[in-house]
């Protein structure tokens, strides 16, 4: 029977080598975790539970702010991210861009929820369907009160334009890796953003305790 | 290029400084990561097949559907006038949320509207991802998938096995993927396909009667004719380096099975990959009688190390852990070196725990580990290492294996055990 055989023994053709020089080194556990779930191994969703969600835990805390990620909802959020990401695994071609990928799933599972909330709120005025607090600034409150009223702000955004704020300026992408993440051009996230920020900084300046936060932050940045 | 205003910049900084601060909040409240009730909470989700999306109350479904009703009536007409997404429909197997679809204990059927029809084998998997107008992207998951492809204008198919991928356009075959020693299969009945992946240095093409095997982690390719001679496959002397595109190697003369020219190293060497792929498609018991009928005591003596870790997994499969043991026994004692050696130790402490034998399955652990400290099966091996000595002296004496587990492995798959033996959130 007529066979042809070789073996390799060079790297890969096609290999990264020469890759964007930008771009994040390739993370060759994370490449390990990804392979290994698309091959289904038993212990892979494990693997990648372990590796990614500690990342993804602390990314959804900062996407939803001190007042909305708390507790049990932040940990629905985060199987729903997981569930996407292994349905989804199998569509990611560059296995050491997993990470940038498992951001993308968060930013649209967080858009969706913020865009659940915001319903919420129109039918029943709050959560917990009572009025919703008087906006009556205390300028003792501490910066994790401060920093909810900022993310209450951020909610006034359409859930796009909050995604890529949030994306851009708390969780601290490039602009490259925001559009990316939104899978829209570079030029239209950059007009976006520069329409929210816009927008946020006005909201922003009529408030003095979010003034005054800026302000102790930019302080103490070195 | 339009230049920013001072006001612009101000806001930018104004905004930066506020994500800064939203940055540090957030930090200065992580609490260590998820528990690990998450992890079996999401577990049950997966096995349940559901989303954990927060529930939605019911008027936003009726708003979602009235919404919907109202645009198919505006936009309808329009709709008609472009092509129709393929649709499918799964015969005798299981057909998850997206795409996902698993075959049942017999046979299962994926039927697309075009008519091209994928038949899975039993216990197979793969996923079917959003069908266009002209065709659809299929993942292999694991197991055998038999395609037929409907030859039709525009069509645009694609199989995935593995890190391989096949591009279709009209054509009768099977693909196979095993994960579990990373052999992709691609078998031609008719029409031709293009197949691109790791080892292969271009696109390549096959045609029917060709079937190509690649083992992605021995970065070896086959592809051989399968219309013609019977005898066992052989290897041909490997290349220093791939072809563009591989050509067929004339053939020697078709040799009988037990012909005295045969040579025994091509021999054990077909066995290896007749027995892995046997075993990767499910068939564990066609390798073991096969290799009882040949006499177990000669086979173990002869075949290579690869044919031995394929029949010690064919008969781990099959429950025959006697075979099992004796293979991977041979196999160390035979190569001592190889890296399967640690690996080998592994999973004699498995047959031995499975057996009930922890005293021995603890004594295999510590050798996998003295033998290979970072080894594939390192982990593993002390995970479960702890969780016997947790079993049988308690938590206590288990916490050291524990801590060393954390340190060593912080990313390993007994995190979650080790963390509640020392009861850690």
């Amino acid at each position: 029977m007529p066979v042809t055989s070789f073996r390799v023994l060079g790297p890969p053709r096609g290999s990264d080598a020469g890759a964007d020089r930008n771009e994040r080194p390739a993370n060759s556990a994370d490449v390990e975790v990804v392979l290994a779930l698309r091959r289904g191994e038993p212990s892979a969703e494990l693997d990648a539970w372990n590796r990614f969600s500690p990342g993804i835990d602390a990314a959804l805390r900062r996407m939803l702010g001190p007042a909305g990620g708390e507790g049990a909802e932040r940990e629905d959020l985060l199987q729903e991210v997981f569930l996407r990401f292994f349905r989804r695994v199998g569509t990611l071609r560059e296995p050491a861009a997993v990470r940038g990928f498992l951001t993308s799933i968060c930013l649209r599972v967080v858009q969706t929820e913020i865009a659940s909330r915001r319903r919420r709120r129109w039918l029943r005025l709050t959560d917990t369907g009572e009025p919703p607090e008087a906006a009556a600034p205390r300028h003792d409150e501490d910066a994790r009160e401060a920093v909810a009223r900022y993310y209450r702000l951020l909610d006034t955004l359409s859930g796009r334009e909050r995604s890529l704020l949030v994306a851009r300026t708390i969780e601290g992408l490039t602009l490259e890796e925001v559009a990316a993440a939104h899978g829209i051009s570079i030029s239209t996230a950059q007009r976006h953003l520069v329409r929210a920020t816009k927008r946020i900084a006005t909201l922003v300046r009529r408030d003095p305790v979010l003034v005054a936060l800026a302000e102790a932050t930019e302080a103490e940045t070195p | 290029m339009d230049r920013k205003s001072a006001r612009e910049y101000e806001d930018e900084a104004l905004i930066g400084a506020l994500g800064r601060a939203a940055r540090e909040v957030a930090d200065a409240a992580a609490d260590g990561g998820p528990a690990p009730a998450a992890w079996h909470r999401l577990r049950e989700a997966r096995a349940r097949g559901e989303a954990a999306a927060p529930r939605r109350p019911w008027i936003f479904v009726g708003i979602v559907f009235a919404g919907a009703a109202a645009l198919a009536i505006v936009f309808g007409a329009r709709v008609l006038r472009r092509p129709v997404d393929l649709t499918y429909v799964v015969s005798g197997g299981e057909a998850l949320d997206n795409g996902y679809v698993r075959a049942a204990e017999t046979v299962s059927d994926v039927r697309f509207s075009d008519g091209t029809a994928i038949h899975l084998e039993r216990g197979a998997r793969v996923s079917v991802g959003a069908p266009g107008p002209h065709g659809a992207r299929v993942v292999v998951d694991d197991g055998q998938a038999h395609f037929d492809v409907r030859h039709l204008p525009g069509a645009q198919w694609s199989v995935e096995a593995g890190p391989y991928r096949v591009d279709v356009t009209g054509t009768v075959f099977d693909v196979r993927w095993s994960g579990a020693d990373e052999t992709a299969v691609v078998t031609m009945f008719s029409g031709s396909v293009l197949v691109s992946g790791p080892h292969l240095a271009a696109p390549l093409r096959l045609v029917g009667g060709q079937r190509l095997s690649a083992r992605v982690a021995l970065g070896e390719v086959h592809i051989e004719d399968t219309t013609r001679a019977t005898a066992p496959r052989a290897t041909v002397t490997p290349a220093p380096t791939p072809p563009s595109v591989p050509a067929v190697v004339t053939p020697p003369a078709p040799r009988l099975r037990r012909a005295p020219s045969i040579d025994p190293e091509a021999t054990t060497r077909a066995h290896a990959l007749r027995w892995s792929h046997d075993v990767a498609a499910g068939d564990a018991t066609a390798v073991l009688a096969d290799a009882r009928a040949r006499g177990l005591d000669d086979v173990l003596t002869t075949v290579d190390d690869d044919a031995l870790a394929a029949l010690a997994d064919a008969a781990r499969y099959a429950g025959a852990r006697d075979v099992a043991t004796r293979a991977l026994e041979t196999l160390r004692r035979r190569y001592p070196t190889s890296p399967r050696a640690p690996a080998s130790a592994f999973l004699l402490g498995r047959l031995a725990d499975d057996g009930g034998a922890t005293g021995a399955a603890l004594d295999w652990y510590r050798r996998a580990l003295a033998e290979a400290p970072r080894g594939s099966y390192a982990a593993e091996a002390l995970g479960r290492e702890m969780l016997d000595i947790e079993r049988l002296s308690g938590r206590d004496a288990a916490a050291p294996l524990a801590h060393d587990y954390l340190a060593r492995f912080p990313d390993g798959p007994y995190l979650l055990q080790a963390r509640a033996i020392l009861g850690l959130p």
